[in-house]
């Protein structure tokens, strides 16, 4: 199968929000009243119950005129996912569309995945226990259907398809944006893997909130790779080698007259034993 | 050889070390399974990882408590313990020369010991230390979030302290060298042999000096 990607032209967006709304459709997620923000973004950032939301962004251009950049937020379905390799339940996944969904059942919400996320997407469920994030709709592109958020997208501003299709289709779309934006750029090709949401960016990705350079933190896969294996081999030979020191100790127990348990009248069942021989 | 007893640990050093080993245990067994999946069987018990989760955190501040209440009404018998316990002196290290045959229960000839002997120290310092880095860890992680350091401190402190715990608990029960010190933590006396025997040096200098 041929990894699926969507492309977020953060310069075509409108702000109309119809994918914040039709992601909690599609996924059975009640709406929360969020507190006033400052702006007209709705909320402050997503949630257990909001995997998308569109955040808002102020700039005032070179003529001295304010224009708004809105930027689609949702996990970017990374190709090297730090979350997944952080966490210690194996409750993540990546399918072979490079969609990085959630396993329920294994999940126990102990955010470890949280802090390895450079995009901050994971959130926490407290009252269930469980980490909730976008999904890539994983139930509707596993079927040949198009992602909730990308199929109600009017300006396309979202698109879907391979992820070497929107790759393409960003280049073309940058060079549409260059003639309004002239610091526009692509992100999320080189990034971490390439994500699985490529952007075309008016200006530089640190005005929107996204690391310019996304890296992983170096303690993830110390925990997986060492602490874990090393850790379960220590226990392991400390309890065989108790273990068997164990059973050596009561076959030498048998012999050993030294024993100051033996010169006191010595152990229960090696009297017995010594009765039968 | 004369069957009498020796008073070794008092009831509030029983206590706290009671305490201190259920909440440990216990600790060991849910934390392990966040660590590990060879336990998961056992979560059921717990009302699955999730619950295991929960009674993880109560059993830490049982933990907690089973160090802060003694520290409050016995801080004498606390600071004796580790003030003992960090003074590694070279009857210790005679004593840990000779560790490997203990371990197999072959008795040796071992230098005159305080109250606590080589063995008793090094598992004292190993609970100390890892003691100290696992609440301070686990503390962080249930206030403030994991983050990306306390996880790893706080699993490779597990695996230290479990690994400790693991032999203090053979030595302590199975093995018939040194097996007759669980009664000092479970009735409080132990023979006045094995006292001589074990911790010469005690008996010899504080022992019998307080009885003259
Ligand atoms: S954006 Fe965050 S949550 Fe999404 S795949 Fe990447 S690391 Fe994981
Ligand atoms: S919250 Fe869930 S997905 Fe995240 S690390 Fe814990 S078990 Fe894994
Ligand atoms: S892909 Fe699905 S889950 Fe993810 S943001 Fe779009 S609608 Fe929501």
């Amino acid at each position: 199968m041929v990894r699926m990607a969507r492309l977020i032209d953060v310069t075509r967006c409108t702000a109309c929000r119809g994918c914040q709304v039709t992601c909690k459709d599609w996924n059975q997620l009640p709406g929360e009243i969020g507190e006033f923000t400052g702006s007209y973004q709705s909320h402050m950032d997503n949630s257990p119950l909001r995997w998308t939301m569109i955040k808002f962004f102020e700039e005032e251009k070179s003529n001295g005129d304010v224009q708004w950049v809105f930027r689609k937020h949702s996990c970017n379905h990374c190709g090297d996912p730090g979350c997944l390799k952080a966490c210690p339940n194996n409750a993540l996944a990546k399918s072979e569309l490079g969609a990085v969904y959630r396993i329920e059942e294994n999940c126990i919400g102990c955010g470890y995945c949280v802090p390895f996320c450079p995009f901050d997407i994971p959130k926490i469920d407290e009252v269930n226990e469980k980490m909730k994030k976008c999904t890539f709709c994983i139930d509707r592109i596993a079927n040949d259907l198009r992602p909730a958020c990308e199929k109600t997208c009017m300006p396309g501003a979202i698109m879907y398809g391979s992820w070497d299709e929107m790759s393409a289709l960003a280049d073309k779309r940058l060079e549409a944006a260059q003639k309004r934006f002239p610091n526009a750029q692509i992100y999320g090709k080189n990034e971490l893997g390439g994500l699985g949401n490529i952007y075309v960016l008016p200006d530089g990705p640190q005005n929107y909130e996204l690391p310019v350079n996304p890296t992983l933190a170096p303690t993830l896969g110390m925990w997986k790779d060492i602490v874990q294996p090393f850790g379960n081999l220590a226990i392991a030979a400390t309890l065989i080698g108790t273990g068997l020191a164990f059973l050596f100790t009561r076959r030498k127990a048998f012999v050993n007259v030294e024993s100051s348990k033996l010169a006191e009248g010595g152990y229960h069942d090696e009297q017995k034993n010594d009765r039968a021989l | 050889m004369s069957k009498k007893m020796i008073e070794r640990f008092s009831p509030a050093v029983r206590v706290a070390h009671w305490m201190y080993a259920i909440s440990f245990i216990t600790l060991a067994i849910t934390g392990y399974m966040l660590f590990g999946t060879k336990l998961d069987w056992m979560a059921p018990m717990f009302g699955g990882i999730e619950g295991a989760m929960v009674v993880h955190r109560v059993a830490g501040v049982f933990l907690i408590a089973a160090i802060v209440l003694p520290l409050l009404m016995r801080p004498k018998d606390v600071f004796a313990w580790l003030g003992e316990s960090i003074k590694i002196t070279s009857a210790d290290i005679g004593f840990l020369k000779t560790f490997p045959h203990k371990l197999l229960g072959i008795k040796k000839e071992i230098p005159p010991q305080g109250f606590y002997n080589g063995g008793e120290k090094i598992n004292s310092l190993i609970q100390v230390v890892s003691g100290l880095v696992l609440i301070t860890t686990g503390l962080i992680m249930w206030l403030s979030g994991p983050g990306t350091i306390a996880p790893l401190l706080h699993a490779t402190f597990f695996v230290i302290a479990t690994c400790g715990a693991i032999g203090h608990i053979y030595l302590a029960l199975l093995n018939p060298v040194s097996n007759e010190s669980i009664n000092a933590m479970l009735h409080g006396k132990v023979s006045e042999k094995y006292m001589i025997e074990n911790h010469g040096q005690w008996y010899n200098d504080v022992y019998k000096a307080e009885k003259n």
